[in-house]
């Protein structure tokens, strides 16, 4: 059981950041998961919080206790990795039972913790074969029991599961989220799956390009995104971001378009913006909601079929496309010219420059 | 095969490859490969098995022209190679031949009117080349297994620059050097020495092991020495228990080669060496003896000469012959 603080934490590669200066904390027990595209610093991150990669300034603090500069030994903290890391010159048994020789543990209680975790992981009769011979789920599930047998006060997961198929994937995603439950040891999760992010995240950390995006549960950063790297990246597809210009509570959009800003997003625009300016609306493809009287109109450029729903691809101007979730019972052939509303709740504002979002006092 | 009745209960089909069942063309293709091997295998052994029968010939059977195939077998070839004979005259032959106390050893030197003064030092020679080689390339796998794992593992201030350097002390041929080395060597009191032939090929085969450990080393993921890292264990114990284990084939692939070139080294033991020291390489092409070429001798020291390397080759067999990782990263 631990809680883990980055306070201030970089890395830097030669002149490269690979993390620029990061404060984190992550909670007892929570299940965290670091999101990002290839190459924002999700790997290092959890290096540098397992000690296998040198902090180049900042702090690391474990259940308080600075372990910046602790050998990984020294932390008690474990480490899952992508492509599993098993030793290939031993048994799924001897590779489970490694954690435990490194403390000293006798016989006995080597066997018997090599016992229970096999049980729980459903390993038992694998434990006398090299990993060679395992699936790539049996490896996976060795690797995890590797990890779980010392009960270390923190799980890393560096993509556990970017080598599996996947079928397998959905259910090691399962049984990763019930083995979380079960012991409820602090994790952290890194994967580039904004899907699987948001199924087994208690807390998101959104990453890209060393920095980080945002941190809040899958909801916040589905809802609220605070960027506009996080609304494009969270959502298959990600959020429809129209730049406009905004004007006397009116902002004008390709198209001819012309939406007015619903009454609870007027003060709080009023308050962060100027008079007039460029601004980005942005909404999910959910908030759409396709009525004629509604104040936006757009041509369908093409419908996909997705069984319990229908995705929509609009367009203003016959440019950028938009998407827009429509009921399984409409059908717009191609060419449609329609008109639609959005729901004001759901309708995000974000500034053109910084790519951030504006606040809302009321919505939420 | 007798003919099944109808009748009869069909017995379940055994699906196991039947040597009749084989398609002639598969057959053939195997035949072919077969001989190829057979063939390849009869051109590599012929020196030696040459070398061998040499070995067991008396002198005129081992000059014979056209080559004897079929013979009387001797040991003459290795009493001259382990024995310091002396020629006798036809007197001193017939009152020898009269003594009683003469063992087959010297009979057979006697047949060839000469006496056994003493043993030769083939086995002495024979004893510097395996303290030589042997220590030398113990020295030369261990210290570059450990600079290997250096230059994979760490990020060295000019690595590249090093690694370069290292192998430039191959780059000019050996012969060019043994000059001021005899000169260095008598002036440091190492000549002819064992220290200083395996500090020789200990540097020389240094920069052969460094470069062919490091692609070993280089193979292994280092993820499997973080596992162990974060698994409680210090480098030095990760090395031991994870790279180390997971190097065997490279170990072994090293070791054999290093090996060879220590045992074979002909140019600076003869330079460097003289009675002491002397190695087996140098040493052989002196039995060629007083009164014509001992081809028997000469190839029974070769003989006796190729077994030790032999046996170490033998001894790794399993190591060379397995895969770098025996169980990829993923599967
Ligand atoms: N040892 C290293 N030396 C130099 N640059 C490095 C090193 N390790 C990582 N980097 C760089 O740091 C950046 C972040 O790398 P990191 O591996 O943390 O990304 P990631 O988010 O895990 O990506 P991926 O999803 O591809 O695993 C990358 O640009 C990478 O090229
Ligand atoms: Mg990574």
């Amino acid at each position: 059981m631990a809680t883990i603080e980055l306070q201030q934490v970089e890395k830097k590669f030669g002149e490269v950041y690979a993390v620029k200066p990061m404060d984190l904390t992550i909670r007892d027990g929570e299940f965290l998961v670091l999101l990002g595209p290839s190459g924002c610093g999700k790997t290092t991150t959890l290096r540098m919080i397992s000690g296998l990669e040198a902090v180049t300034a900042g702090r690391i603090l474990l259940n308080g206790r600075d372990v910046t500069w602790a050998h990984p030994s020294d932390r008690d903290i474990a480490f899952v990795f992508q492509f599993f890391a098993l030793y290939p010159h031993l048994s799924a048994r001897q590779n489970i039972a490694f954690p435990l020789q490194a403390q000293g543990e006798s016989r006995q209680t080597i066997d018997r913790r090599i016992k229970e975790v096999s049980q729980l992981l459903r390993i038992e009769h694998l434990l006398h074969l090299r990993p060679g011979a395992l699936s790539g789920g049996d490896q996976q599930r060795v690797a995890l029991a590797r990890a779980l047998v010392r009960r270390p006060a923190a799980f890393l997961m560096d993509e556990p599961l970017g080598a599996l198929d996947a079928e397998f994937r959905e259910s090691m995603r399962a049984e990763i989220k019930r083995l979380h439950l079960d012991q409820h040891a602090t994790s952290v999760y890194v994967t580039h799956d904004q899907i699987e992010a948001m199924a087994m995240g208690d807390r998101i950390v959104v990453m890209s390009s060393a920095v980080v995006q945002q941190v809040g549960t899958p909801a916040e950063v589905y809802h609220n995104p605070r960027s506009l790297f996080v609304a494009r990246f969270i959502g298959s597809p990600g959020m429809n971001l129209i730049p406009g210009d905004y004007a006397d509570g009116m902002v004008n959009l390709p198209g001819g378009n012309c939406y007015p800003v619903p009454p609870i997003w007027q003060r709080s625009l009023h308050n962060q913006m100027a008079r007039a300016g460029r601004i980005i609306l942005g909404f999910r493809p959910e908030a759409a909601q396709i009525s004629s009287d509604g104040p936006l109109h757009a041509e369908v450029y093409a419908a996909d079929l997705h069984g319990s729903y229908n995705m929509l691809h609009l367009s203003l101007d016959g440019k950028d496309i938009l998407h827009a979730r429509a009921s399984r019972q409409e059908h717009f052939p191609i060419g449609t010219k329609l008109r639609f509303d959005l729901h004001p709740e759901w309708v995000r504002f974000f500034n053109a420059d910084t790519e951030l979002a504006y606040d809302c006092e009321v919505a939420s | 095969m007798a003919a099944q009745s109808p009748a009869a209960p069909r017995l379940p089909v055994n699906f196991s490859t039947r040597v009749d069942e084989v398609s002639s063309r598969a057959r053939l293709a195997r035949f072919i490969r077969v001989v190829v091997v057979i063939a390849v295998a009869i051109i590599m052994l012929i020196p030696v098995t040459w070398m061998t029968l040499t070995a067991f010939k008396s002198r005129p059977d081992a000059v014979a022209v056209p080559p004897k195939i079929f013979f009387q077998p001797t040991l003459e070839g290795f009493v001259s190679l382990l024995t310091d004979r002396r020629q006798l005259t036809t007197e001193q032959i017939a009152e020898e031949q009269k003594r009683t106390d003469l063992t087959w050893i010297d009979q057979l030197a006697l047949s060839r009117g000469q006496v056994i003064t003493g043993p030769s030092d083939y086995p002495q020679r024979l004893l510097n080349s395996i303290i030589v080689a042997g220590v030398s390339t113990v020295f030369s796998v261990g210290l570059g297994l450990l600079s290997a794992y250096s230059f994979s593992r760490f990020s060295i201030a000019g690595a590249g620059d090093l690694l370069f350097f290292i192998l430039s002390t191959r780059m000019l041929p050996p012969v060019v050097v043994t000059i001021p080395l005899f000169l260095m060597y008598r002036a440091l009191g190492i000549y002819d020495t064992h220290f200083g032939l395996i500090l020789l090929y200990t540097v020389f085969n240094l920069s052969f092991s460094v470069w062919l450990l490091k692609g070993f080393i280089d193979e292994i993921p280092r993820e499997y020495e973080e596992a162990a890292l974060v698994d409680g264990y210090t480098r030095l114990q990760a090395f031991r228990k994870i790279v180390l284990p997971q190097s065997l084939t490279g170990i072994a692939a090293t070791t054999v080669f290093c090996l060879i070139f220590a045992w074979n080294e002909y140019a600076f033991a003869l330079m460097l060496s003289a009675d002491r020291a002397r190695t087996a390489p140098p040493s052989i092409p002196s039995v060629l003896g007083t009164g014509g070429i001992e081809s028997a001798a000469i190839a029974a020291g070769s003989l006796g000469f190729l077994i030790p390397v032999v046996i170490v080759t033998f001894a790794l067999r399993k190591y060379l012959l397995r895969g770098v990782t025996f169980g990829a990263i993923r599967q």
